[in-house]
């Protein structure tokens, strides 16, 4: 793979998926960053260069925390506490990107996973499932019903009203 | 009812989705280096390997080629050499002895393998009884008995023989 495409997949998905592994890991850039340098290894590029970037992405962020539990599991919980997982605020819905990011923590693993790919990561549910190695219709059903909880949580932490 | 959820759902997925994940603090072009990087340092991990594998091939190669030429092995023919007997000095003298002057060994049972040995302990006391007379005549009384002096074929004809005195004598 040549280096402009190379450049231009991290520009353009490198959030999405430092996100993606924020889940697992505790330094999700790096993460990011290895699975970058394996696609630029790549002898072949892959027919589908983005799932081949999550599940990548996946496989090491999974790894990481391995490690990370392995040596000190109150240093990775803080880390993971302290980092933010959106920009801010979002000014058309003014949907806050901390109640979003609590939300979603409290979700199950896979369907917080499902949920991020999707509206984060821009994948098909074809292609989730094979990120996630699951049916098509099982991501699909989890993702429904991760929106539905979100929404119901989201609905009770009420927003602190505009200072204007 | 499930018109109003459907679109609730359909706005939170549209809110969610505007969040934007946090901005990426990975540099483009430290991603770029590094990749290029570890693609050479795994290029030339491949020469270096095969390098090493041939390197100890040929090692080995030698190591096994010295070992067959250095001649370490050592292995030991015996070798048996048959001197030959000197010849006598004298042929002619040593076979006239032996053909005119008989030896009185030779009288005697040769060996214990020609020997029957109940014969001989049979034999013997009865010579040393009657004297030679009671010398068997070599026939039929045991294989192992040979009268072997041409011509003397029993013990009357030894005493009677003119060649007894001779024999004695010596």
């Amino acid at each position: 793979m040549d280096p402009s495409t190379l450049g231009q997949l991290l520009e353009e998905h490198g959030p999405a998926l430092v996100l993606y592994a924020r889940q697992w890991a505790t330094a999700p850039e790096d993460v990011v960053q290895e699975a970058f340098v394996k696609l630029a290894c790549q002898r072949q590029t892959p027919v589908k260069v983005l799932p081949w970037l999550y599940r990548t992405v996946r496989n090491g962020a999974i790894s990481q925390r391995r490690s990370w539990t392995r040596r000190n599991r109150h240093e990775r919980a803080a880390a993971c506490l302290n980092e933010a997982w959106f920009s801010g605020e979002d000014a058309a819905t003014r949907l806050d990107g901390e109640a979003a990011a609590a939300a979603l923590k409290d979700l199950s693993e896979k369907t917080r996973e499902i949920i991020t790919l999707h509206l984060w990561g821009g994948l098909t549910f074809a292609e989730i499932s094979e990120v996630v190695r699951m049916p098509t219709t099982t991501a699909h059903r989890l993702y429904q019903g991760g929106l539905q909880a979100l929404r119901g949580r989201l609905n009770r932490c009420p927003r602190t009203p505009e200072t204007t | 009812m499930s018109q109003d959820s459907g679109d609730d759902l359909k706005a939170l997925e549209r809110a969610l989705g505007a969040l934007s994940p946090r901005p990426l603090r990975l540099s483009r072009d430290r991603v770029l280096f590094e990749a290029g990087q570890t693609r050479m340092r795994r290029h030339t991990r491949w020469w270096q390997a095969s390098t090493l594998v041939l390197g100890a091939l040929v090692a080995f190669l030698g190591w096994r080629f010295l070992a067959s030429t250095s001649g370490t092995t050592q292995v030991l023919v015996p070798i048996v050499v048959v001197e030959p007997v000197p010849a006598d000095p004298h042929p002619d003298a040593a076979a006239s002895a032996a053909t005119s002057e008989p030896e009185y060994g030779r009288l005697l049972p040769e060996t214990s393998h020609t020997l029957d040995r109940n014969a001989y302990g049979r034999v013997m006391p009865q010579v040393l009884r009657f004297g030679v007379d009671a010398w068997p005549t070599g026939v039929g009384i045991g294989s192992g008995f040979k009268a072997t002096p041409e011509g003397i074929t029993s013990a009357g004809d030894i005493r009677t023989d003119a060649s007894l005195g001779k024999l004695f004598r010596r």
